[in-house]
């Protein structure tokens, strides 16, 4: 269970931060295609182990009746909040609200100078 | 963390389930043994690569694969793949059968085709803008693929009695599951004739209905494996091309056909994220209660509906599941555009608003000057309560969650009195434990479980749930090992294979543990009664007393008095014959219409002034 | 009869240890260690998710060092030390990494592990007690999608403890 927490602060800290499915149209004198921005492991950022901070997870049990031994879902749940989490700690932080996922230094600092 | 209380089943102290213990598929995984897709290897294996469209849209005028067939180590070209037309860039249009993979590669660039270029909607705001071409021919209209519209309570009588109305609107830009597993397939043509393919994906049950249609042969001469995956997070749901195309080669060629994509042809295969622009209108009271929410996504589908469908509903489905929204309105559109289709990734559908809803009720806590974490407990929804949208909550812990939050975090320590430059936020959610209907609409159970008991003293479980890392192989080993009170590593799984499991409709929803879990409890608790049965009998113990645990069957009066679960299942078989059970689950329907209005209202507002 | 394309031909041939057993294997020219490994050899359990360098998801130790396998050329590995997670136990146990890895849900897919595994094991060749930090530093080029990573520092850090126990009670 704690996997599956760990795991959804991680992926959501990813969308949060940096994570994007983007394109881009190629020149006229191409194709002129809409192509994918980042398809490759290296141009899409993702979260490496130096960017994962620690988190303390805490589990409040409210066995269900209807599952299995009181059991219920984990894994998807726990990524939901982390995305809103990061902005609003942005927004305490240095006091722009950032209205876009994801939360890029640049939009940040776009958000500053207005 | 909090360690796991002693909880109890039936009087008993649990003692598998809940108790830290290595997981059944630790051992294999760490070893490098878990054998993956592409880790299947098979003699006369020949290797496929598909040709994938460079245009975002066009109408494919001619294939000419002659060049490609005739290329030495070439055994197979299939054409038709998009039979008409291409709607991404990546959109598969043939595909090459070679001995090699990268003599296929190379046929790859010999096969010509001839494109009519179409005009390209590049973002949700140009479909809304450009109604022709039509990406699809089905879908509501114009290249909407679906519009949900959606009622509960008045929501104007909302805004009127609100001492405040917020408005806005949020982005959120489309993300990839990217599983480091790239997506592989191995088909073949077996001795007796059938199909087995063997792939990573989390819904074998929807790919063998796929291949049936597609192949037009009978399900019941495919066999489909969902070997276990290398991630999967929502994007090995969808049945793809590639997994058609090596079925459909093995059977012309009779011989293994793998396929293993690039990573590139894994972000073009994409089914992630939608990007969703969003609006929010949301009514309160001074002391932070909400009066009415209305919700209007734009939601960017990509050039394929996937579950988009699913996706639609779920982006305005779990608003009122965390807080108290008496009134509620969504409004969702989903377009067609010319990019890689989007689908469901963890959280399908709802990550999006949730961030919307979160960020829009931190903003609310300012303008009331109310601490967010206080005005999320006044707010809270609770346990059993039934939300304006008729979800019924089932187990609700939020206020305690919050509560707990705040403490371990020092959150009032911290909460804007940190200096400039660091900060803190807070955050909720809620998410529902399985889909309550099958993607096909049926009355059939949505997970089923066999067991077979062995007089080694050994279960088999049989099951069509889909280890995708998340630990499903082990929730059944667990949950079987529990009712019968022996080890986790008695137990044998069969998985993920529709010719030896009963159905599961797959891993996603958040579905498996509940559903597979519970069928596996009832295939465990009918095998315990029929041992009880013959155990009783030979000890001469009323059954009642007799209790399953560290691998025997005895009298919980007079523990020393038993026999050991081998024993039981022996005694079991001479009393009734081989010992087999089933179980299976089916989501329980909720009747909770009548309650209040609902009606369908129409998507008019000019979505495209938002931004 | 036909002519084979050049991909199919077998035409290199090299000698190395491969986790600490004299290999004789031939190959196509063109391939790298990864392929090498996985279609001539058999060994699968070292892993891909890109073949171009990104996810690390194919590190072994080539005399002692951790290397992306899709980026060396299986000609390269003539005479040299290659380790994979098949290598890892010894004696029919599971290497302290593995046991700690599999005991405390290190490992979740499955896939990325192998990787993280011989990596880590190159790592306490070199530094017996890392820190948390130089244990991120060290796997930072592999990636996790599942886990977080949190239970994989874990790991690494119960197995130096174990590493250290055998350690004395041998000496």
């Amino acid at each position: 269970m704690r996997g599956q927490v760990e795991g959804s602060v991680y992926m959501g800290l990813g969308e949060a931060l940096m994570e994007e499915q983007e394109f881009r149209r190629l020149p006229k004198k191409l194709s002129h295609a809409l192509v994918h921005k980042f398809p490759s492991i290296l141009e899409y950022k993702s979260p490496t182990s130096l960017d994962m901070p620690e988190v303390t997870t805490e589990l409040i049990e409210a066995p269900d009746p209807r599952g299995p031994f009181g059991a219920k879902e984990v894994g998807q749940g726990p990524l939901l909040p982390i995305m809103p989490a990061v902005a609003n700690a942005v927004y305490d932080a240095v006091g722009v609200r950032i209205d876009e996922i994801p939360v890029t230094p640049e939009k940040i600092m776009k958000a500053l100078a207005e | 963390m909090t360690p796991v209380g002693a909880r109890k089943a039936n009087g008993d102290e649990l003692r598998v389930i809940g108790v830290p213990r290595r997981r059944v598929d630790a051992r294999a995984k760490v070893t490098g043994q878990t054998r993956f897709a592409d880790d299947i290897f098979l003699p006369r294996m020949a290797h496929s690569k598909l040709l994938r469209s460079p245009h975002p849209h066009a109408r494919i005028r001619k294939i000419d694969t002659s060049r490609a067939a005739a290329h030495p180590g070439v055994y197979l070209v299939l054409q038709a793949l998009c039979v008409d037309r291409v709607r991404h860039v990546g959109d598969p249009v043939a595909a090459v059968i070679a001995r090699e993979e990268l003599t296929a590669f190379e046929a790859l660039d010999l096969i010509d085709v001839e494109y009519e270029i179409l005009t390209t909607i590049s973002s949700s705001e140009e479909a809304l803008r450009t109604p022709e071409p039509r990406i699809h021919e089905y879908g509501e209209e114009g290249n909407i693929h679906k519009l949900v519209a959606l009622e509960f309570g008045n929501v104007e009588e909302g805004f009127a009695e609100a001492d405040e109305i917020f408005e806005d609107t949020f982005f959120f830009q489309g993300n990839t599951h990217l599983a480091i597993e790239q997506h592989a397939a191995v088909a073949i043509k077996d001795p007796d004739g059938k199909l087995t393919i063997w792939s990573s994906t989390q819904t074998p049950h929807y790919l063998h209905r796929a291949l049936a249609k597609v192949l037009e042969m009978p399900a019941a001469h495919i066999r489909v494996i969902a070997t276990p995956n290398g991630g999967g997070f929502g994007g090995k749901s969808d049945p793809f091309n590639h997994e058609i195309v090596v079925a459909k080669a093995a059977l012309m060629l009779d011989r293994p056909v793998k396929i293993c994509l690039t990573r590139e042809e894994v972000f073009y295969c994409h089914r992630g994220r939608h990007p969703v622009l969003m609006k929010f209108k949301t009514g309160v009271k001074k002391d932070g209660a909400i009066t009415g929410m209305h919700l209007q996504t734009l939601i960017d589908g990509g050039a394929y509906g996937s579950y988009g469908v699913a996706s639609t509903f779920y982006a305005g489905a779990l608003q009122t599941t965390t807080y108290h929204i008496p009134r509620y309105r969504y409004q969702g559109c989903r377009t067609f555009t010319n990019k890689p289709p989007c689908g469901p990734k963890r959280g399908h559908g709802t990550p999006q608003p949730r961030f919307g809803q979160e960020v829009q009720l931190d903003k609310i806590a300012e303008r009331l000057k109310m601490d967010p974490a206080d005005l999320r407990l006044r707010i809270a929804e609770s346990s059993n309560a039934l939300t304006a949208n008729f979800f019924r909550l089932g187990t609700v812990n939020l206020a305690e969650c919050i509560r707990r939050v705040v403490k371990v975090s020092g959150w009032k320590e911290k909460f804007r009195k940190f200096p400039e430059g660091r900060g803190v936020g807070l955050a909720c959610s809620a998410y529902l434990t399985g889909a309550g209907l099958p993607i096909y609409w049926n009355k059939m159970p949505h997970s089923g479980v066999q067991l077979k008991f062995d007089r080694s003293g050994g279960v088999s479980i049989f099951c069509g749930a889909t280890e995708i890392g998340q630990g499903s192989d082990d929730v059944l080993a667990g949950i079987v090992a529990e009712v019968l009170g022996i080890d986790t590593f008695d137990v044998r799984l069969f998985t993920g294979d529709t010719d030896l499991g009963p159905v599961d409709l797959g891993s996603y929803s958040s579905r498996v543990t509940l559903m597979a879990g519970n069928a596996a409890l009832q295939a465990a608790e009918r095998g315990r009664a029929i041992l009880r049965d013959a155990v009783a009998e030979k000890l001469e113990v009323p059954k009642e007393r007799l209790r399953f645990a560290e691998r025997r069957v005895f009298d919980s009066a007079a523990p020393e008095k038993g026999v050991t679960f081998q024993e039981a299942v022996c005694l079991a078989e001479a009393r009734f014959g081989t010992i087999g059970t089933v179980g299976s689950y089916t989501p329980p329907l909720y009747k909770g219409g009548g309650v209040g209005p609902l009606r369908p209202i129409p998507i008019p507002p000019p979505l495209l002034k938002w931004k | 009869m036909t002519t084979l394309p050049i991909e199919s031909q077998k035409t290199s041939q090299i000698r190395f240890t491969l986790n600490g057993e004299e290999t004789d294997v031939c190959f196509a020219p063109y391939k790298t260690l990864l392929e090498v490994l996985r279609e001539d050899l058999g060994h699968t359990g070292t892993k891909h998710g890109c073949e171009l360098g990104e996810c690390g998801a194919c590190a072994v130790l080539l005399d002692g060092k951790p290397v992306l396998s899709c980026l060396v050329l299986a000609v390269d590995c003539s005479g040299r030390q290659v380790l994979t997670v098949e290598g890892l136990g010894e004696d029919g146990n599971l290497h302290p990494l593995q046991d700690a890895f599999a005991d405390l849900g290190a490992a979740q897919c499955g896939y990325c592990t192998p990787a993280i595994l011989v990596t880590a094991k190159a790592l306490l060749d070199q530094n017996p007690h890392p820190s948390r930090d130089q244990i991120r530093e060290a796997i930072s080029g592999n990636l996790c999608r599942c886990t977080g990573y949190l239970q994989i520092f874990e790991a690494v850090e119960a197995a130096v403890l174990k590493i250290a126990a055998q350690k004395s009670t041998v000496t």
